[in-house]
C-alpha cells in the first residue's frame, strides 16, 4: 500500500507542477504580443426622455439615450491566450461640485470571443452555427477585433441617482476593453504604456452636453 | 529479539531508513550513552508554537471576522513566517539529519549521529561526530548497504547492524567491544563489495545474515533482553 | 510503522508534520488575505452569469486595495449583499460619485438586466465596502474540486481522513 500511494502522490504532484508551469508560461506569453489598439468614437444623436425604471414603478426619472458611431481596430488583442475581449463604451460626466469625471456609466458593450471560446457563448443554435462558421476552423481570428458601427443605438439608456440628467454638460464617451485570457492576468485599457502594450489611440469622443427633456412622454426600459 | 517481529517493505527506502534510525538510539542507549533530546525539543517547540499561533488566528478570524481582526492577523502571519523560517533553519542548518545525540556516562565523550540516504540507492550514509571531554572532535563517515542488516523478507536483524557500527566507529567499538569484527579480511570484503553487482551483494549478504542468525540464536539472550526492555 | 507512535517525541513530531501542513496552508491563505486586503482573495465561480468569461469552477484571484485609482466601471468585482451569504462576481457598469460613498451598479455579462433585483430590498446600488475584491487573475477549472466537495460533503470527510492517515502513518 505504502509505495503505491507514494507513487500516486508523486505522479499527481508532478502532474500539478507541470500543469502550473505550463499555465504560467502561457500567461507570461501575453507580454510578448504587442498591443496596439485604436478606435474612433463620435457622438451622434443624443436625447433625454422621461421614463420609469420598470413597469410597476411610479418613479419618473430622466433617461439619456446616446447614439454613437464607433470604428475600432482591436485585432492586436487576439492571441492564442485570448478567451474573449469585452469592449464597452462609457459615458462620463462631472458632478455639479467638481470638474472631475466622477460619474461613469456603460451605454454599450459587446463580447467578442476568440474562436477557441465560441462554444461557450450564450447563443441560440442558429446564431452559434453562424458564429462558428465565421471563423472557419481558425483558432485565432484577429479580424473579429475590427468594428465598424454607424449611428449605433445604445444598449443601455442611462439614468442618475437623483433622477435628473437633462442639460448635463461636459459629457464624454470613452471606448474601453477588457481582455479575458484563458489563463493568467486580466487586463483593461492601460493607463500607462508597458513593454509592447500601447495605450489606446483615440477612443475618446468630443465633449458634448445632454439636451433638455424631450416633450414626448414615453416609458423607457432601463436595462 | 535479534530479528524484529515487524516486517517492512525492502523496496521502501524511507522504511529502511526509519527502522534503522529507530534502532540506533536503542542500541547506543544500551551501551551507556545518555541521549540528549535538545535538538528535537527545540524543533517541537518551534513547530508547536507556530501551530498554536495558527490555531489562535483561526479562532479569532472565525469568531470576529476578517476586517475587525486584520491588524492581529497581519502580525500573526509575520510571526508565523519567522517561526517557520527558524524551524526550517533548525532542521537544515542545525539538526542536519541528526538522529542521535548522547554523552557517554563514564568517558563523557559526546556522540552525534547523522544519517541520510540518496534517492534510489539502498545505502545508509552515517556521519558520526565524536567530541571528547577536552573538546577534540573527530568525524567518521560510513556508507553501508541496508541489505547488511535487513533480510530479504524485510526483517531488521540487530546483530549485523550493531557490528557495523561497533566496527566502524571507534567510540562505539570501545563501548561495545564484543560486536567489533576484528578480522581485517572482513573490512577488505566490504570494500570489494562495492564493485560487485547488486545480485552478488544480495547473495553474499543473505548468506552472511543466515550465518549470523545461527550465531545469535545460539548465544544466550542476555543482551537481547536488556535491549528489549529499553525498546 | 505504528511502532513509531510508541515514542512520544516521535509521535509528537509526526502529528506536528500534519499540523504544520494544515497550518501553513491556512497561514498562506491569511497572508494572501492580508496582502490583497480581501477576506477571500481566491474565489471559485459558482454560476454562469459571467459566461463566456467565467465558467462554473474557474478560479479567480482578487485584489481589494486601491493604490493608484478607485475601483472603476468595467472592473469585475466580487461583492456581498446584506442577508445573502454567497458573494456574487459581476461587472461594474455604473458609478456615481467618488470615494466610499460612490453608488455602484453591477451586471453579469451573461444577464440581460442589471443586478438591482439581486440587491437587498429597497437597495438600488452597492457601495465600495460591499466589495471584497476586483478580479485580477484567472485560472480555469481548478476550483471545480471545491464545488464537488461542497455538493458532496462526504467527500470532505473521506479526503481529510485519508490525508490525516497518510501523514501520521508515514514518515519521509
Amino acid at each position: 500500500m505504502h509505495s503505491s500511494l507514494v507513487r500516486l502522490q508523486n505522479v499527481f504532484g508532478f502532474f500539478t507542477t507541470v500543469a502550473f508551469v505550463v499555465a504560467a508560461l502561457i500567461a507570461a506569453s501575453d507580454l510578448a504580443a504587442p498591443r496596439t489598439p485604436k478606435s474612433n468614437i463620435q457622438v451622434k444623436d443624443v436625447s433625454v426622455l422621461k421614463g420609469r425604471p420598470h413597469y410597476y414603478s411610479n418613479k419618473i426619472e430622466e433617461y439619456a439615450q446616446i447614439r454613437f458611431s464607433l470604428s475600432a481596430d482591436l485585432s492586436s488583442l487576439f492571441t492564442w491566450n485570448t478567451k474573449q475581449v469585452f469592449v464597452y463604451v462609457s459615458a462620463s460626466w462631472p458632478n455639479s461640485t467638481s470638474v472631475a469625471l466622477s460619474n461613469e456609466a456603460v451605454i454599450w458593450d459587446m463580447i467578442i470571443t476568440n474562436p477557441s471560446a465560441d462554444h461557450l457563448t450564450n447563443l441560440g443554435p442558429s446564431a452559434m452555427k453562424k458564429l462558428k462558421r465565421s471563423a472557419k476552423g481558425k483558432p485565432i481570428d484577429p479580424s473579429r477585433g475590427k468594428l465598424e458601427l454607424k449611428n449605433q443605438k445604445p444598449k443601455y439608456s442611462i439614468s442618475a441617482p437623483g433622477g435628473k440628467l437633462a442639460l448635463t454638460n461636459d459629457v464624454v464617451l470613452k471606448v474601453h476593453y477588457n481582455v479575458q485570457p484563458w489563463v493568467g492576468v486580466l487586463t483593461w485599457t492601460p493607463q500607462v504604456e508597458f513593454l509592447g502594450w500601447k495605450k489606446m489611440r483615440g477612443g475618446v469622443s468630443k465633449v458634448f452636453s445632454l439636451p433638455a427633456v424631450k416633450a414626448k412622454k414615453q416609458p423607457v426600459k432601463k436595462d | 529479539m535479534a530479528v524484529s517481529q515487524e516486517k517492512i517493505s525492502v523496496y521502501s527506502l524511507a522504511d529502511l531508513k526509519n527502522t534503522t534510525d529507530d534502532a540506533l538510539p536503542v542500541y547506543l542507549n544500551s551501551l551507556g550513552f545518555v541521549q540528549s533530546h535538545t535538538l528535537t525539543d527545540v524543533r517541537l517547540g518551534l513547530g508547536y508554537s507556530a501551530f498554536a499561533l495558527c490555531a489562535a488566528t483561526f479562532y479569532w478570524d472565525y469568531t470576529y471576522g476578517f476586517d475587525s481582526t486584520k491588524f492581529y492577523t497581519t502580525i500573526a502571519v509575520a510571526v508565523y513566517t519567522i517561526l517557520n523560517t527558524a524551524l526550517t533553519f533548525w532542521i537544515w542548518g542545525v539538526e542536519k539529519n541528526t538522529v542521535y545525540v548522547g554523552t557517554h556516562k563514564t568517558s563523557g565523550t559526546k556522540i552525534q549521529v547523522q544519517t541520510k540516504t540518496d534517492k534510489f540507492k539502498a545505502v545508509y550514509r552515517v556521519t558520526v561526530i565524536t567530541t571528547t571531554k577536552d573538546g577534540k572532535s573527530t568525524t567518521k563517515k560510513v556508507d553501508k548497504a541496508f541489505s547488511g542488516w535487513f533480510d530479504a523478507a524485510g526483517h531488521f536483524v540487530t546483530r549485523p547492524f550493531q557490528q557495523m557500527l561497533a566496527t566502524n566507529v571507534e567510540l562505539i567499538g570501545q563501548a561495545d567491544p564484543k560486536n567489533v569484527v576484528v578480522a581485517a579480511k572482513k573490512e577488505k570484503v566490504d570494500e570489494v563489495e562495492d564493485n560487485r553487482s547488486m545480485d552478488d551483494k544480495w547473495a553474499s549478504l543473505l548468506a552472511e545474515s543466515s550465518i549470523e542468525d545461527a550465531v545469535t540464536s545460539g548465544t544466550p539472550a542476555k543482551s537481547a533482553k536488556k535491549r528489549g526492555k529499553k525498546a | 510503522m505504528l511502532s513509531a507512535l510508541q515514542n512520544p517525541r516521535q509521535a509528537a513530531a509526526q502529528i506536528l508534520n500534519f499540523g504544520l501542513i494544515l497550518s501553513t496552508a491556512f497561514m498562506m491563505w491569511k497572508g494572501l488575505s492580508v496582502i490583497s486586503d480581501s477576506p477571500s482573495p481566491i474565489v471559485v465561480v459558482l454560476s454562469g452569469s459571467m459566461e463566456p468569461a467565467f465558467q462554473r469552477g474557474d478560479l479567480l484571484f482578487l485584489w481589494n486595495r486601491n493604490f493608484m485609482e478607485e475601483t472603476k466601471v468595467g472592473e469585475i468585482v466580487v461583492y456581498n449583499v446584506k442577508g445573502k451569504n454567497i458573494p456574487i462576481v459581476h461587472r461594474l457598469v455604473r458609478k456615481f460619485g467618488v470615494g466610499e460613498a460612490a453608488k455602484l451598479l453591477t451586471k453579469g455579462d451573461n444577464n440581460s438586466a442589471d443586478d438591482t433585483e439581486l440587491y437587498a430590498k429597497g437597495q438600488d446600488y452597492i457601495e465600495r465596502k460591499d466589495i471584497i475584491g476586483s478580479v485580477v487573475a484567472y485560472i480555469p477549472f481548478v476550483g471545480y474540486v471545491t464545488i464537488l466537495l461542497s455538493e458532496h460533503p462526504w467527500l470532505k470527510t473521506v479526503m481529510l481522513g485519508i490525508m490525516g492517515l497518510v501523514v501520521v502513518l508515514q514518515r519521509e
